[in-house]
């Protein structure tokens, strides 16, 4: 009985993982979705800039699997979907501003199908084919349902994939000039970068095992060093960097952040004339916080969960306050962890879904948002901060926002696993059980460098190189 | 222009879909069994498999790939007989087969697969979900939409199954019902699949552009790593167009499909069509002559017959026209009503061609059956039974320029059989 229920438990949470399969923190996660990479939230991040410390950094990332070789259709963001950066700055949940992304693709040559058909030297070379522009809209939320939206930037350049020395030569500085500086001290950029997401994939797939911790599983195998399943896998990046004063509502310096993808509703019956493919966006992806879609929410609640926006989200709670994952870790790793509580997690409802405490609660409506205290300073240049972020006492680091370096499976085992670390225990009195405190699937580090300036997600692979 | 590189790439990709598949595969194969054992709830149907596993548009595929995949997945079943993943992934790649090569064999064995999977597991939602879908590309509608509302009865917020579902009722001819579902399916969410059924509702009540605009936006939504869903949309694209007139974009989106997907039939014969259109039979008699090589069916053949006729070679098309009859044979999925509806239009065994639409009829109402059956009754000098079936052919308010030349033949007919009675 106990090997069943142990084997049910595996299974749910494979199938949990499973859905990392799409080499990032939240990908082909819902069975609908998974056929709709463009409009597949995949990883968003946000962080105050450390070479410009008066704005905060968010990146939002969209499609899985972008495998640097994939041609001769290389990934782009698509024009029928609506992309959407939303902040609520304000606590109860609800955003007050949108930062909406829609963008256009030009088929300069309609008799070929090729991306390109010779070098591309620059944003407007008559060689790329399908050159892809967007706009950029404010749309800030007033009372009742009142909106106003202006127009922050028009046809602004994308780059180009990355495909080879012959088609993308000095792609560095091609993708380069595609950051683009709006009114009001805004930057932005959008288009393929490599995937920023760093995890032993191959062996969390295998009975959910963790390398460094092989001999403590339930079946042993000698210890072995994390491998990074996402390397040399790209994907598109939408990244805007917004003065604070512009982000907050004074005095309050926390805000909620979370990042979707909406598809436009079409009628079947059209008045004669009038067009009707103008219908209502519906959300088919949101992402706020890392893997909440992965090891949170069942597979049979993703569809709706997807639907929901985060101010709804008090439905979920019992999945996190009684969470799989942690019942997963206590069955798999049972003879070597301290046991883990398995319900009443207070500790993760206030991480996941009302911020922690004196560092970046929002308030106590319930919703998956990524809080980032505006106030506290960066600590390190990008990808030099702690890796462990607030567990190990950078305080500019996961949950407070996300960095690029920051070890999100590595973080999440150990909070799961009620292993916070003696910063937090001595802080919050978080519990820090040991050795719960030094889980992890041994991949620290994304394999690329990020870069220390705008839009900082590495240069995406190259499709010549990386087969 | 299919590049080593391209081609290579194709590969790669099916390789690593192949990986994550088998991983899904693995998981699906223990997780009926403990489920089964831990859950004892009544509608036991406590976890889904996975994402890789029973969409239409699964893995990216190319041809090789879909071949391994298949191999790999039969492998697997005769390992493990039990494994229901295996077998759902397994369906998949055969229903893409059928789909890509226009030879409805390997839904047969699809069927099988499942069948036998729901034997040692009935209720397994993956699996009815898969069958669905697989009784749809077999022609059996009834079935489809049974299995489909039990699906729906499961997992009331899949809007696969309202695919399904809707898909049955438009073949049935229940139209409403089939609106109905894609309106249900396209408010739980809208993607490339709910695009396409909106823009075949709209085709089917005559708004071709309409149709068109929504069938764009199904092709954009598509992912670029699937060549064989961009080629189908691509493909209904050239269709449309080709409706509209509107040549050169349906002969662009039809090369467009075979450089996704080498010899996509569908794009292959759109081309043909196109010629055609253009008055250059030879051309397309080239082109319908080497595809019925890859794909003989009794549209190509007929196809071919029409144009040897055209030409004045009774023999070539005479040969053609009996090859036509011949594969309408068992073993091919073809409608029979396109059976019916080629009989009455050459004038061959017209009295069959009747016997044949009224036995169709009598199961589903949709218009192209009843067209059939109307052209059948024409030809067999039925004219005012030809008139009321083609009242029905047009109730839908359809712009089929074929559908409406017969349906004036027949109203004309009647016009005169009304004069001649006064």
């Amino acid at each position: 009985m106990k090997k069943t229920l142990l084997f049910a438990s595996v299974i749910i949470f494979l199938v949990s993982f499973l859905m990392l399969t799409g080499r990032a923190s939240s990908h082909r996660e819902a069975p609908l979705i998974s056929q709709d990479p463009m409009a597949d939230n995949t990883d968003l991040y946000a962080f105050r800039s450390p070479d410009r410390p008066d704005t905060v950094t968010i990146i939002a990332n969209y499609i899985p699997l972008e495998s640097p070789a994939g041609g001769p259709n290389f990934p782009a963001f698509d024009d029928t979907v609506l992309y959407e950066i939303n902040i609520d700055n304000d606590g109860d949940a609800r955003e007050d501003l949108t930062y909406q992304f829609r963008f256009h693709t030009e088929t300069r040559n309609p008799e070929t199908f090729l991306y390109n058909t010779g070098p591309i030297a620059s944003l407007d070379d008559p060689n790329w084919n399908r050159p892809q522009t967007y706009t950029v809209t404010l749309v800030q939320h007033g009372p009742g349902n009142s909106e106003r939206s202006s127009v922050l930037g028009a046809d602004l350049p994308t780059p180009p994939d990355n495909i080879g020395p012959r088609s993308t030569p000095n792609y560095d500085a091609l993708a380069a000039a595609a950051v683009r500086n709006l009114p009001g001290g805004i930057r932005v950029f959008a288009g393929q970068r490599d995937d920023p997401f760093f995890v032993d994939l191959g062996s969390i797939f295998d009975l959910a095992g963790l390398r460094p911790f092989n001999p403590f599983h339930l079946i042993p195998l000698p210890v072995q060093a994390g491998r990074d399943a996402v390397a040399k896998y790209n994907t598109h990046s939408i990244a805007i960097q917004v003065p604070i004063a512009q982000l907050v509502h004074a005095p309050n310096t926390n805000i909620g952040i979370y990042a979707s993808a909406s598809r436009q509703q079409v009628r079947i019956l059209r008045k004669d004339g009038a067009s009707d493919d103008g219908g209502p966006f519906l959300q088919v992806s949101r992402l706020g916080e890392p893997l909440i879609n992965e090891v949170v929410i069942p597979l049979g609640l993703k569809d709706r969960w997807n639907r929901t926006d985060p101010e709804d989200d008090g439905q979920f709670e019992r999945l996190y306050s009684a969470p799989e994952v942690s019942r997963l870790e206590n069955l798999l790793y049972g003879g070597v962890l301290s046991p883990i509580t398995v319900t009443g997690r207070a500790d993760l409802v206030a991480i996941l879904l009302t911020g922690v405490p004196n560092l970046n609660f929002t308030g106590e409506a319930r919703a998956d948002l990524l809080r980032l205290n505006t106030a506290v300073a960066p600590t390190a240049p990008v990808g030099s901060g702690n890796r462990l972020g607030v567990l190990e006492a950078d305080l500019a680091g996961f949950p407070n926002g996300r960095r690029l370096e920051d070890d999100i499976v590595d973080i999440d085992l150990r909070a799961f696993a009620e292993g916070y670390g003696s910063f937090l225990h001595g802080l919050l009195g978080l519990p820090n059980k040991a050795p719960n405190n030094q889980l992890g699937d041994g991949v620290n580090a994304n394999d690329k460098a990020f870069l220390t300036q705008f839009p900082y997600v590495a240069v995406p692979h190259q499709g010549y190189e990386v087969p | 222009m299919t590049t080593p590189n391209a081609s290579r790439a194709a590969r790669l990709a099916a390789l690593r879909w192949i990986a994550v598949a088998i991983v899904g595969a693995t998981v699906a194969a223990v997780a009926p069994h403990v489920l089964s054992r831990v859950n004892k709830a009544p509608h036991a149907e406590p976890l889904s498999i996975g994402p890789a596993v029973g969409m239409p548009g699964a893995p990216a595929t190319s041809t090789s790939g879909l071949l391994q995949r298949i191999d790999d997945m039969e492998a697997r079943l005769r390992a493990q007989p039990d494994d229901t993943g295996a077998a759902v992934l397994l369906a998949d790649a055969l229903l893409r087969q059928a789909r890509a090569t226009n030879d409805g064999r390997p839904a047969g064995r699809a069927s099988e697969v499942l069948n036998a999977a729901l034997k040692e597991h009935p209720g397994q939602y993956d699996v009815l979900r898969m069958l669905g879908a697989i009784y749809l590309s077999q022609h059996r509608f009834r079935d489809a939409l049974e299995i489909a509302r039990r699906s729906r009865d499961l997992r009331p917020d899949d809007a696969w199954n309202y695919g399904v579902m809707g898909d049955a009722q438009i073949e049935l001819g229940e139209y409403s019902d089939a609106f109905d579902a894609f309106d249900r399916m396209m408010a739980l969410r809208p993607n490339a699949g709910a695009y396409a059924r909106v823009a075949y509702a709209r085709e089917l009540q005559g708004d071709v552009k309409g149709a068109l605009a929504a069938m764009q936006m199904a092709a954009k939504a598509t992912a670029p790593n699937d060549p064989e869903a961009q080629a189908w949309y691509a493909a209904q694209t050239g269709e449309l167009s080709l409706k509209l007139h509107k040549l050169d974009d349906a002969d662009r989106e039809f090369r467009r499909a075979v450089f996704l997907f080498p010899n996509y039939p569908l794009a292959m014969i759109g081309q043909g069509k196109v010629r055609v259109a253009r008055g250059d039979r030879e051309g397309a008699l080239a082109i319908y002559l080497e595809q019925l090589k890859r794909t003989p069916t009794l549209d190509l053949a007929a196809r071919i017959g029409d144009l040897y006729a055209a030409r004045g070679d009774a023999a070539q098309s005479k040969h053609y026209y009996q090859l036509a009859e011949d594969l309408a044979g068992p073993g091919m999925v073809q409608t029979e009503a396109n059976l019916a509806l080629y009989l009455a239009d050459h004038d061959r065994k017209t009295s069959d061609a009747v016997t044949i639409a009224e036995a169709v009829a009598a199961k589903r109402h949709d218009i192209f059956t009843e067209d059939a059956l109307a052209w059948a009754y024409y030809k067999a000098g039925r004219v005012k039974d030809a008139y009321a079936a083609s009242q029905r052919a047009l109730r839908t308010g359809t712009r089929d320029e074929a559908l409406l030349a017969r349906a004036d033949r027949i109203r004309a007919a009647t016009a005169r059989g009304a004069a001649r009675d006064r």
